[in-house]
């Protein structure tokens, strides 16, 4: 344990801190202006929804089950983003240069990720909270019970990772990264924990079943955890040497033009370094959700299940591809700097190309549920321009904070809330939709002015 | 002649660099040495504009003014970068990297000499591997053939010999005379005494921001007679040395 501590408090929050403070210090006035925005959208988001849940009686149950399905939600995604954080060289330096053991590598490098996923939670949460507390319930028993819940959901996902992990290498027997075939193994084991659970509680009808079950899952989690970390990160260690061994490539034939180079570079990074992989995975998932959602629920519930994942579920993958040209350029500025381009000459196509594929995106869902599900097909200028301010804000996050391996799921769930806040009290303080295509569009505009002013700068870019 | 002027330039609380002159004149090689933390990448990252500093650089009497877009592309189109760091796009492979330094720089490359850096430096092999795959002497190796195709007047190289093997060395030293004798400027800076012994035409000493020592070989030569690098180095870093000597004195007392 006192090692776990050590690693936190030496290697993980200097980290972070150090991350935050040089960002304050190199763009005060963006950063300002981006948390005090952040502030008052949040503060607007509480006024609102505690204004809403008080104007009729909460139901606890369905609270409680929605909160379970949404805090699941966010750790598959959390683990899965994440997935790349242990293979780092500092790591590997620290495992082998150190007596800290393999489980408390682990539990400390997923601690700030998990810390994050209870900030947040509870930011989402608290509004109803507040609910709660005004209607006259205990608000101390159900902070206390989201606490405890929120570690076994978030302990469990990560175990259970652990275990797919061990699981797909006795399957294929390599240490090839298989992404498909391990995120799919991870969310069937989660996702099939939770039903049972669920039926288990409403077959008995009390709640001590549904507690026994907890505990035993807390139990398993943390037995998997001891017996299966040493394996896990060895595992993880070697796939990451696999992945250096030399495999023959096509070379393609760069276009002469200067924004044609720059579109085919972007494809050829979103390609190769499997972003592309990420993109279809979560599509298909995320349709996969849908269909399952519209056999389990009623046509009533379903709508507003699908509004739901239509305004979260899409955004989220929308948010993918444009993170990652900020990344894209911070890695690479020295090359950058040997091209001797123009700032849109880097700009413009990779913000076209990311518009295109989260325009393609939005199409093909609601296509896909307007055909098989006979969902309302919507798709106007006000969609337009509510993708491409997504696409704008995700690109200002990939500039402004330096994203890794290691924070990016952090940096989509973030860039996510920010969001979908700025929509929710949008949607609340403007009445008609041409207002709020007004308000997108100007709004890229501006975020698109700032990364050029204060990002893409010379004497990188001429 | 590519002419630098450091005024001054604060890195930190503790580190500063003044009065600083780079002259790379070409068809000669001028060498930048010091130890780490000395000031050499601070210089070359000036240079580039890379970071602020208070002072002028000008390319073939042309002031250069890192606010200016014509002025950067200016020095680009001019002057190579080696950075000691592998800038290169590592999901492209190397024959991809070729063909975008050359349709970045159409009119300034030879493309006979690239086959012949290929060819030399073993990339041959490698040339149609993702570059995150390559070795980091192979990417280092990529990099250096990348920016020596380019015919610019001057080439910057930051730590040329990190990363490479005895045979990749001696091929680098050979090229660069080459690319000498071909009437280009160069500028080397490491911190490996030997490898610019035989190549350099103008020697620069820096200790902890501090010019030691600034000047051609001729006079050099006349000032401290005939020596080598190394020799050079630790006569003129004297009070660094003496006090090593010191130090390991009482460890063997």
């Amino acid at each position: 344990m006192n090692s776990t501590i050590e690693v936190i408090r030496r290697v993980e929050l200097p980290k972070h801190t150090k991350n935050m403070k040089r960002l304050f210090f190199r763009y005060p006035l963006p950063m300002l202006t981006g948390s005090l925005s952040a502030l008052l959208l949040y503060t607007l988001f509480f006024t609102i929804v505690v204004r809403y849940l008080t104007s009729f009686p909460l139901n606890v149950g369905d609270t409680v089950h929605a909160a379970a399905i949404l805090s699941l939600l966010f750790t598959c995604f959390l683990i899965i983003f994440s997935r790349g954080k242990l293979g780092d060289h500092n790591v590997v330096g620290l495992f082998f240069n150190s007596h800290v053991k393999a489980h408390q590598l682990i539990i400390a490098s997923y601690f700030p990720l998990y810390v994050f996923f209870q900030v947040l939670f509870f930011l989402t949460y608290s509004p109803v909270l507040v609910a709660f507390y005004l209607q006259g319930n205990a608000v101390v028993l159900y902070l206390l019970l989201l606490f405890i819940c929120l570690t076994i959901v978030f302990l469990f996902s990560l175990s259970t990772w652990m275990v797919s992990t061990r699981i797909c290498y006795k399957l294929i027997n390599k240490y090839h990264d298989n992404f498909y075939l391990h995120a799919i193994l991870f969310l069937t084991l989660l996702w099939l924990t939770f039903f049972a659970l669920r039926e288990l509680s409403s077959m008995s009808g009390s709640s001590f079943l549904l507690g026994a079950g907890l505990v035993l899952i807390t139990a398993l989690s943390l037995v998997s955890m001891l017996k299966l970390s040493t394996g896990f990160l060895m595992q993880l260690f070697k796939s990451s040497q696999n992945s250096i061994a030399s495999k023959e490539t096509k070379s393609y034939t760069l276009p002469q033009k200067r924004p044609m180079i720059h579109a085919a570079l972007d494809a050829l990074y979103y390609y190769r370094f499997g972003l592309l992989r990420e993109l279809v995975f979560t599509f298909l998932v995320l349709i996969i959700v849908t269909f399952a959602f519209h056999l389990m629920f009623d046509a009533t519930t379903f709508v507003y299940l699908y509004s739901f994942i239509l305004n979260i579920g899409v955004k989220e993958i929308m948010i993918i591809a444009p993170l990652y040209i900020g990344m894209h350029y911070r890695e690479h500025h020295l090359a950058f700097y040997n091209l001797n381009d123009r700032a849109l000459t880097f700009l413009l196509p990779r913000l076209g190309m990311a518009l295109g594929i989260n325009v393609a995106i939005h199409l093909t869902f609601v296509l896909i549920n307007y055909i098989a599900l006979n969902q309302n097909f919507a798709f106007g200028l006000n969609a337009v321009a509510s993708i491409l301010f997504v696409t704008l804000v995700s690109v200002w996050v990939g500039f402004n904070f330096v994203i890794n391996e290691r924070n990016k799921a952090a940096a989509l769930i973030g860039t996510l809330i920010f969001v979908g806040l700025l929509e929710f009290v949008l949607g609340n303080y403007l009445s008609t939709e041409s207002h709020l295509t007004i308000f997108y569009a100007l709004m890229s505009v501006v975020f698109l002015m700032v990364i050029k002013l204060f990002y893409v700068r010379k004497p990188i870019i001429k | 002649m590519l002419l630098l002027n450091i005024e001054e330039k604060n890195h930190g609380q503790n580190f500063q660099l003044k009065d600083i002159n780079v002259e790379i004149n070409p068809g000669e090689i001028t060498l930048l040495l010091g130890h780490n933390g000395a000031g050499k990448t601070t210089i070359i990252k000036s240079m580039f504009g890379l970071m602020d500093y208070a002072g002028s650089l000008s390319i073939n009497g042309q002031a250069v003014d890192m606010n200016q877009s014509n002025h950067i592309d200016y020095l680009k189109q001019h002057v190579a970068y080696i950075s000691d760091g592998i800038g290169l796009f590592e999901y492209l492979t190397p024959r991809e990297y070729f063909s975008l330094i050359e349709k970045t720089f159409p009119a300034k490359v030879n493309l006979n000499l690239l086959e012949k850096f290929i060819e030399i430096f073993e990339l041959e092999q490698y040339l149609d591997l993702p570059i995150d795959q390559l070795s980091h002497g192979n990417k280092k190796k990529t990099q250096i053939v990348s920016q020596l195709f380019r015919e610019s007047d001057y080439v910057v190289f930051d730590e040329p010999t990190n990363g490479l093997d005895p045979d990749m060395v001696i091929v680098l030293k050979k090229t660069l005379s080459l690319l000498k004798e071909r009437g280009k400027g160069i500028m080397l800076s490491t911190h490996h005494l030997n490898f610019g012994e035989d190549l350099y035409d103008h020697l620069i000493i820096l200790r902890n921001g501090d010019k030691k020592l600034n000047d051609s070989k001729t006079n050099i030569y006349h000032r401290l007679g005939p020596m080598n690098v190394e020799q050079i180095y630790q006569s003129v870093n004297q009070d660094y040395y003496q006090h090593v000597e010191e130090v390991i004195n009482e460890l063997y007392n």
